[in-house]
């Protein structure tokens, strides 16, 4: 049965690494687009 | 309309508030106290063992993936209704935010189901019902980004978006009769309605905090992205009438 | 409403009579798909003889696609959906009357099929009366939500594409569904497939009321 850590570390890793990677990228587009937006225009309105 | 809540230290250079702020810290601290009670204080299942800790994970994925699918029907109805384009860029975000999150109940699920039943892939009622799911997603993704007048693509998108719950419980019932109906005597026993209770139960619960508030944390990140490349198009179009306006000068 | 969409239903079959796309390209492709089958599968083993309702299902299924692709690229031309915009007829009238064309066009094609069936895989054939309801509201399940998808997909570059990945997940019950019932007639205990008509009923009244309300506004500014 302990033999199935690989498969639990697996899943994750999966888990913590593909919402971590999906959230830079959100973050990083959300940089760098608002740098090409006006400051007035950047937030909900 | 910026309130309090909005305000970004930064100058609004980044889609970060001081909302986001307390919310990823909290996000960040309730994902560690899931790890520390999900892989290490709390015990392997009698009959699953180990691999019943992929669960505190999987399973509120799945819970959010179909949260964000009723944001998105919600949010449908209301553009649709109300032509509120806040509750569309509410639709477009949770959408996404719900493909991430269906792709990781598949490919966790299929981890956990080799060890479990000895394969990648069974057709059982919750594998397909989730891969279903992820294609109505992909084709509601696909219409809203469709290089496309902004106008037509929400419109669009939101009618698919409205129809996207419906469709999800009329394919899940369906996918449910077909696996369920004529179910041979052979065991797929589908671990998850096992009984879980005590530090495991407290484990799922956590599981739940935890990807609950990443889930609110990327929604309002999303959402402000979503907003911003809008602008962006719009800039984009402002820029392309102003050139055209300065050639017809110029002739 | 039911006298505009009768009026529409009429332009589309005459255009289909005098043009004989249907006849002459969809059901040579139905027919395709069940021969190409043949040659995936192996006929020699009980496989192909089983899995007959739901090859014929996703023959229909396919064949659909290109009916419904061919009921808008004929609105494509010479400004017809302008014409159609103008033309005062209620756009609720426009989608039934499009709706029972291609549903129309692929009772005839099930038909057809349902004898190359017989005859290619060489099938017995029970339970007339769930075969039949069957074909019907299936028919009109696969028309309603095509119809619906497809006005959304028209005037779009892409809607080649777009159309088979917004529609086909979305006809995935009406698959399962038709196919289980078929297998229930075929292996003689209709009684099974009754629900799942019940279960496709569902689907028909949903995308018929949805395309009720949805196609006109789609329509305006496609």
């Amino acid at each position: 049965m302990s033999g199935n850590w690989g498969y639990v570390i697996a899943a994750w890793v999966i888990v913590f690494g593909g919402l971590g990677g999906y959230s830079v990228r959100t973050i990083l587009r959300g940089r760098s687009i608002s740098k090409q937006v006006p400051p007035e225009k950047r937030r909900w309105s | 309309m910026t309130t309090q809540l909005d305000a970004a230290p930064e100058g609004l250079d980044s889609t970060g508030s001081r909302a986001t702020r307390v919310l990823g810290v909290l996000a960040i601290l309730s994902l560690a106290v899931l790890a520390l009670f999900g892989l290490i204080l709390s015990p392997p299942d009698a009959s699953q063992g180990e691999v019943v800790r992929i669960l505190y994970v999987h399973v509120p994925s799945a819970t959010f993936a179909y949260i964000g699918c009723f944001l998105t029907t919600i949010g449908s109805a209301m553009f649709l209704w109300r032509r509120s384009a806040w509750w569309e860029l509410v639709a477009y975000a949770s959408a996404e935010i719900a493909t991430v999150f269906t792709a990781i109940v598949l490919v966790t699920g299929m981890i956990w189901g080799r060890p479990t039943w000895g394969v990648y892939w069974v057709w059982d009622a919750r594998l397909t019902s989730t891969t279903m799911l992820l294609l109505l997603l992909l084709g509601y993704l696909a219409v809203r980004r469709l290089p496309a007048d902004h106008d037509v693509r929400t419109k669009r998108s939101a009618i698919i978006g409205l129809l996207l719950v419906p469709n999800v419980i009329i394919v899940r019932q369906s996918v449910q009769w077909w696996r369920t109906l004529h179910q041979k005597p052979t065991l797929l026993a589908n671990g998850v309605g096992a009984k879980i209770e005590g530090l495991m139960l407290f484990s799922l619960f956590i599981g739940f905090i935890a990807i609950g508030l990443v889930f609110a944390w990327l929604l309002i990140h999303r959402f402000r992205l979503a907003w911003l490349e809008d602008q962006l198009d719009d800039a984009g179009l402002d820029a392309a009438i102003a050139e055209r306006r300065a050639e017809g000068d110029r002739s | 409403m039911i006298r505009d969409a009768l009026l529409i239903a009429g332009k589309d079959l005459r255009l289909e009579l005098r043009s004989r796309v249907a006849l002459n390209q969809v059901l040579p492709f139905a027919l395709l798909v069940l021969v190409l089958f043949a040659f995936a599968l192996d006929p020699d083993k009980s496989v192909l003889t089983e899995a007959t309702p739901g090859l014929y299902w996703i023959a229909v299924l396919f064949s659909a696609l290109l009916a419904l692709q061919r009921s808008f690229a004929i609105e494509a031309t010479d400004g017809n959906r302008d014409a159609l915009r103008l033309s005062g007829l209620d756009p609720a009238g426009i989608f039934l009357g499009k709706v029972l064309a291609v549903s129309v066009q692929l009772i005839v094609l099930e038909a057809l099929l349902g004898v190359g069936v017989v005859v290619l895989y060489t099938s017995r054939i029970d339970g007339w009366v769930l075969l039949a309801v069957t074909s019907v509201i299936a028919t009109a399940s696969i028309a309603a939500a095509g119809t619906l998808y497809g006005v959304l997909a028209a005037g779009l570059r892409v809607r080649e594409t777009l159309l088979p990945l917004l529609l086909l997940p979305v006809l995935a019950p009406v698959l399962i569904g038709s196919t289980r019932a078929f297998e229930a007639a075929l292996n003689g205990s209709p009684s099974e497939g009754w629900p799942w008509v019940g279960l496709m009923s569902i689907f028909a009244s949903l995308y018929v009321v949805a395309g009720i309300f949805g196609f006109g506004p789609l329509l305006e500014e496609s």
